[in-house]
């Protein structure tokens, strides 16, 4: 029962028409992310910090406060965290889809989702950590923000513990799927636990103020480059996690013949 | 310099090692990612083309052959020619 099974299992395709869009879409954002990291640095306009005693004309502009450098790793921190975020919500989509239809090549595309997602999470930490060192004095704090999205992150990673402690590929692929989507539940929380936590420190772009003009369009580059990057590098993993899974497939093929 | 100009300035030298490093980590992971991921996909595009040269090869012998015994035979030596070809790549 079981060979007859295994013989029926048909060789996964690798190669598919997105994959060419794969170097064009790399290439694009590669070029947005570095015009936006341009434009954060030589249009984008410095924010203002503390109140200084005093004021000083600079350039055409009355200065009364200190100019906040530390303020230009936001252009890529949120875009960072966004495309976390999508990607999550990719890796769910594709969770529900392979829970409703058993499929395995939608569990391959959960799993590199989650994979292209850690890569964000990390690159958010790492972002929101150093302005966090330098701006709060401290490596890290319990800010209801950060620790909702620490706890986002073990998720994320307990996901490959677990791909890696189960052996069976039906089990495996079925439990993923159900962290995918324990990890998508903690998005929402995650993104809103700031305006529901009246004493969480974390800033609020959006509802101090908004952003002004110029931010916006810096923000909006750096977020379109980076989800070119997102979707560039997802495909390029989609295709090489296909390929292996083909040599499996045609590995097993020559050992039955 | 202006004192008062000196304290509108004063964060932004201190800040830079870590707006540089926030930066420069970042674009360091997504580089590892893509040299691990190019390297990955590299290697397995080379195993799945002997794989499937071997395939070809052994569906074609199969063909060819006149009587069953020739199958068995030119299916023998198809195998024992690609566990050859694919064994030093799939080690590496």
């Amino acid at each position: 029962m079981a060979d007859s099974q295994k013989k029926k299992r048909p060789v996964p395709e690798a190669g598919q028409w997105p994959d060419k869009l794969l170097v064009p879409v790399l290439v694009a954002g590669v070029v947005l992310t570095t015009v936006g990291f341009l434009m954060a640095f030589l249009y984008a306009a410095p924010v203002d910090g503390a109140e200084v005693n005093g004021f000083q004309l600079i350039g055409s502009k009355l200065v009364t406060h200190r100019q906040l450098l530390s303020q230009k790793i936001f252009y890529f921190h949120m875009p960072v965290a966004i495309v976390s975020f999508v990607m999550l919500i990719a890796a769910a989509y594709y969770a529900i889809r392979f829970l409703a239809s058993k499929n395995q090549r939608y569990d391959t595309c959960s799993r590199v989702a989650m994979e292209i997602s850690l890569l964000f999470v990390i690159g958010t930490m790492i972002t929101g950590d150093l302005w966090t060192r330098f701006e709060w004095g401290v490596w890290w704090t319990w800010d209801p923000r950060l620790t909702t999205y620490l706890i986002l992150m073990l998720i994320v990673i307990a996901y490959f513990v677990m791909r890696n402690s189960v052996d069976d590929p039906e089990r495996r692929a079925t439990y993923g799927a159900v962290i995918s989507i324990i990890a998508f539940i903690d998005v929402p929380i995650c993104m809103m636990v700031t305006r529901l936590i009246p004493t969480s420190i974390h800033p609020v772009v959006v509802r101090q103020n908004g952003m002004a003009p110029d931010m916006t369009i810096t923000v909006m580059v750096c977020l379109v480059g980076m989800l070119c990057v997102a979707y560039g590098l997802y495909r390029l993993r989609f295709r090489t996690v296909r390929i292996e899974e083909r040599v499996e497939a045609l590995k097993e093929q020559l050992e039955e013949e | 310099m202006d004192p008062v100009l000196q304290d509108i300035y004063s964060t932004i030298i201190p800040s830079a090692p870590f707006i540089i490093a926030a930066y420069a980590l970042l674009w360091a992971a997504l580089l590892i990612y893509v040299i691990i991921s190019v390297r990955s996909l590299k290697k397995s595009e080379a195993q799945l083309a002997v794989l499937e040269e071997t395939v070809a090869s052994l569906k074609a012998q199969r063909a060819a052959a006149p009587t069953a015994e020739g199958a068995v035979s030119a299916q023998q030596a198809a195998s024992e020619k690609a566990a050859e070809a694919a064994a030093p790549k799939i080690a590496e």
